[in-house]
């Protein structure tokens, strides 16, 4: 528990910000509050005016709070922080289930056929090995959440962005393989008009299997993000609601 | 190429980033030793409440002219620093001229108030 408790609960309930913006802005001010008041205690002043003098230079007016929420409003993320914390969990939870649920009962079955993988484009190749890398690279981050017990969130968001990268990678891929695939059928139509119908549908199943591939690449790779960010985000917002706590 | 000018319709906010950026520019400093460097190089006349330190420390980050990190010191103490980007010490650099600039042709006025503002070479634009 902060010594401050008081002044930052203020601040904490005056700040109109959606989470981590307003436990990251928190956790600065308490730091700051703790810094200015040690100083004064290394001037010789006793504990009680230390931490007046504190709070009277660190609290922040209604006016300052204004310019902190406007430079830090997001349209998507306040509208989840109104939401209400359990509302939000709750709505994340469905959002989750439902498009987990999505892909396991309609494409899982269908892409783990041996049909599917044999018909699929080449491009297919890259897009797995870079799924690949961004699933261990999010056990890593389960290792270190759930093995080590390493709940740091500036440690946990480290590389964090990479499966982000990694999915929107994996989607450039797609539609490239998607065009090149394309364009190479037109090619062999040029070349052989006779056997249009057979390239085109042949173009068609790989092409239509790279996508498939490709979506669920994407969708995998930006829950694994989600899930990870999300929990990083709310080891934050802890850390601020201990500095709360009474 | 437009010369870097000092925002004069809100001199005091101007002044409070033009001293934050000049902070700075010696190296990364926390919100508190900010505030501190400032009062103390200032002989006490920049007197800096938070409550006008973090608008502006944040406003210059979302910017891209300061970058924030976070360091941990313990389980529980952490504490973000901040530092100048490329861009911001370019920008802080423009801000130290036009403030000198803005200095010196303030002194101008105030010191020698019956001399011709023309001869002087002073802009008269707005």
């Amino acid at each position: 528990m902060s010594r401050f408790r008081d002044i930052l609960q203020s601040i904490d309930s005056r700040l109109d910000l959606p989470q981590p913006a307003r436990s990251r802005i928190v956790l600065e001010i308490a730091a700051d509050l703790d810094d200015t008041y040690q100083h004064y205690l290394a001037q010789g002043l006793p504990a009680g005016e230390a931490h007046r003098r504190a709070v009277a230079r660190c609290d922040l007016s209604d006016d300052s709070l204004r310019q902190l929420v406007q430079i830090h409003a997001n349209a998507w993320r306040r509208f989840l922080d109104r939401c209400g914390d359990q509302a939000r969990s709750r709505l994340e939870r469905a959002a989750f289930i439902l498009v987990l649920g999505f892909i396991l009962y309609f494409t899982v079955p269908l892409v783990l056929s041996s049909e599917f993988v044999q018909q699929a484009s080449l491009f297919v190749g890259p897009i797995l090995v870079m799924t690949i890398a961004a699933l261990i690279l999010a056990m890593l981050k389960f290792y270190q959440l759930f093995i080590r017990q390493d709940h740091d969130p500036r440690r946990l968001q480290r590389r964090l962005p990479v499966i982000l990268y990694l999915a929107g990678a994996n989607l450039l891929v797609g539609f490239y393989g998607h065009w090149l695939e394309l364009y190479r059928t037109a090619r062999w139509i040029e070349r052989d008009l006779q056997w249009a119908l057979a390239h085109l549908i042949d173009w068609a199943t790989r092409s239509s299997a790279l996508l498939i591939v490709c979506f669920l690449a994407v969708i995998f790779c930006s829950l694994l993000w989600f899930v990870l960010n999300d929990k990083a985000a709310r080891i934050e917002q802890a850390e601020a609601a201990h500095l709360l706590k009474p | 190429m437009s010369r870097p000018s000092v925002q004069t319709q809100n001199l005091t906010k101007s002044c409070n980033e033009a001293l934050i950026l000049a902070s700075l520019r010696a190296g990364p400093r926390h919100g508190y030793q900010l505030a501190l460097d400032i009062e103390q190089k200032g002989g006490g006349t920049f007197k800096f409440n938070h409550g006008t330190l973090y608008p502006i420390l944040h406003k210059l980050e979302k910017e891209g002219l300061i970058a924030g990190a976070w360091s941990a010191e313990g389980p529980r103490r952490k504490r973000k620093s901040y530092t100048l980007t490329g861009r911001g010490r370019r920008y802080a650099d423009q801000q130290l001229a036009a403030w000198q600039e803005f200095m010196r042709r303030f002194l101008a006025v105030v010191e020698n108030p019956k001399s011709d503002a023309s001869r002087q070479g002073v802009d008269l634009e707005p």
